[in-house]
């Protein structure tokens, strides 16, 4: 077997063991056939405008996984600086220069989740929404943020 | 050999129906004309009938219908039970499919060419080579916490045992040799000293004594019971594959500071370090940062 099978076979038993965050509903192979393509979806966190919403990852991993990180890409539109609006692109230090083989698909997903609640506007994929919050907007902010999801991702 | 004269050989196993893959009836066996009665879903006659009458002939003779422990349903395997002299029992599989013989003593198989009853003389052969193997390692087994394999085979002479709240030891037994190999690995803190003792002790084995007090007298300490840890808690595991045996090596390379000491493949981690730009390679050896605690690590390829 690849090795790169028995780790992602290793990371959904652990997955299926111990379920890493209430906010993942759904975390794991799209179909039995593929293992390299896994779907995520995560709620959005309370105290944040994306409360309320559902937001569907797309995971592609590469046979060169875990040396070479796992691509994610939103689905769901989703209004956040370091999220591209139209393809879904993420940008996050640990999904290219800083990944590491200690992270895993549950803890990536993790990740992601927080970077909704703790947005980067300093390098962003999304201008309008970054200088919203450059200049300090933050009720426009997240009145906006709070019309995407409530436009494009209810549970 | 094709269909017909297949069903020749056996004439009490009518094909059914117009399918002529698909058979049931039963086949006479020995002397005394025994009958077994044989469904078959997918029949496939890839040798003359002498090939398998030897085989058939090789049980009645020198294996005995008795030792016959099972067929599989599709009647691809058969097999067979080996009582060595110490009263162990093991399996022999007889695989008509893959045309081969194995066992759970030894993990390669064995071409049906090579014929049943020599290769059950050599099996017979290695469980007397192995009988002091295996009963040290049943002892181990029964008093102490071992760690894996989970569920160990014959053919499967190593342990890992847990030795402390972060050491494991492995325990390799290699037949002829009086005392077993031990290395223990752990932060090198811990892992460095009981290895000093274990290089101390060497030639200090007492055969006459039980495995636990022969190695509570090399680490000079009690060690856990049976069950106390589970794998979770001493990292065993490739922190890059997640695997524990990958390629026959165990994750040897153990992050050397203190609270990380987490293991990892030689393999794994030289590949993990040549493709980050940090790492500096002098010959076939790489310093780097450990991708768990980011402190320096260095491993050599072979």
């Amino acid at each position: 077997m690849a090795s790169v099978t028995k780790r992602l076979l290793k990371e959904l038993q652990n997955i299926q063991r111990e379920p890493p965050h209430d906010d993942i509903i759904t975390l794991g192979p799209t179909s039995d056939e593929n293992i390299l393509q896994w779907r995520a979806v995560l709620r959005g966190p309370s105290d944040t405008p994306y409360y309320g919403g559902a937001f569907e990852l797309r995971i592609s991993i590469s046979d060169q996984y875990p040396i070479q990180p796992p691509t994610l890409t939103f689905v769901t539109p989703v209004c956040h600086p370091n999220v591209n609006f139209g393809t879904g692109e993420i940008c996050l230090d640990i999904l290219k220069s800083r990944w590491s083989p200690a992270w895993t698909l549950a803890s990536t997903c993790l990740a992601v989740h927080l970077l909704l609640s703790d947005p980067e506007p300093s390098s962003p994929l999304n201008c309008d929404a970054a200088n919203l919050l450059r200049c300090g907007d933050t009720v426009g902010y997240n009145s906006l943020v709070s019309f995407y999801t409530r436009m494009y991702a209810l549970e | 050999m094709d269909h017909i004269e297949f069903y020749r050989n056996f004439p009490l196993l009518p094909p059914q129906s117009l399918d002529p893959l698909k058979a049931d009836g039963y086949i006479e066996i020995g002397e005394d004309q025994q009958c077994i009665h044989v469904g078959m879903t997918e029949l496939s006659v890839k040798h003359t009938s002498k090939f398998y009458s030897r085989i058939i002939d090789e049980c009645d003779k020198e294996v005995g219908w008795d030792n016959v422990e099972s067929f599989d349903k599709e009647l691809q395997i058969m097999t067979i039970m080996l009582i060595d002299e110490a009263k162990k029992e093991h399996k022999v599989y007889v695989d008509f499919a893959s045309e081969n013989f194995s066992s759970d003593i030894d993990e390669n198989s064995v071409s049906m060419e090579f014929g049943l009853k020599k290769y059950m003389d050599v099996l017979r052969k290695k469980c007397e080579q192995l009988a002091d193997c295996w009963a040290l390692l049943d002892d181990v087994d029964s008093s102490l916490c071992v760690l894996q394999p989970q569920n160990p085979k014959r053919s499967e002479l190593w342990r890992r045992l847990a030795v402390s709240d972060f050491a494991s030891a492995l325990l390799e037994v290699v037949p002829d040799l009086f005392c077993p190999q031990i290395t223990v690995y752990g932060p090198n803190s811990i892992a460095a000293p009981l290895n000093a003792k274990v290089k101390g002790a060497r030639g200090m084995w007492n055969g006459a004594l039980s495995a636990r007090a022969n190695l509570e007298a090399i680490f000079d300490f009690p060690l856990p019971e049976p069950g106390s840890f589970n794998q979770k808690d001493i990292k065993l595991e490739c922190g890059i594959c997640f695997s524990y045996r990958a390629e026959n090596e165990d994750a040897d390379q153990i992050c050397s500071s203190d609270p990380c000491a987490q293991p990892f493949h030689r393999k794994c981690l030289v590949q993990w370090l040549t493709t980050k730009e940090d790492t500096r390679q002098s010959y076939n050896t790489y310093f780097g940062k450990c991708p768990y605690c980011s402190e320096n690590i260095i491993v050599t390829s072979k």
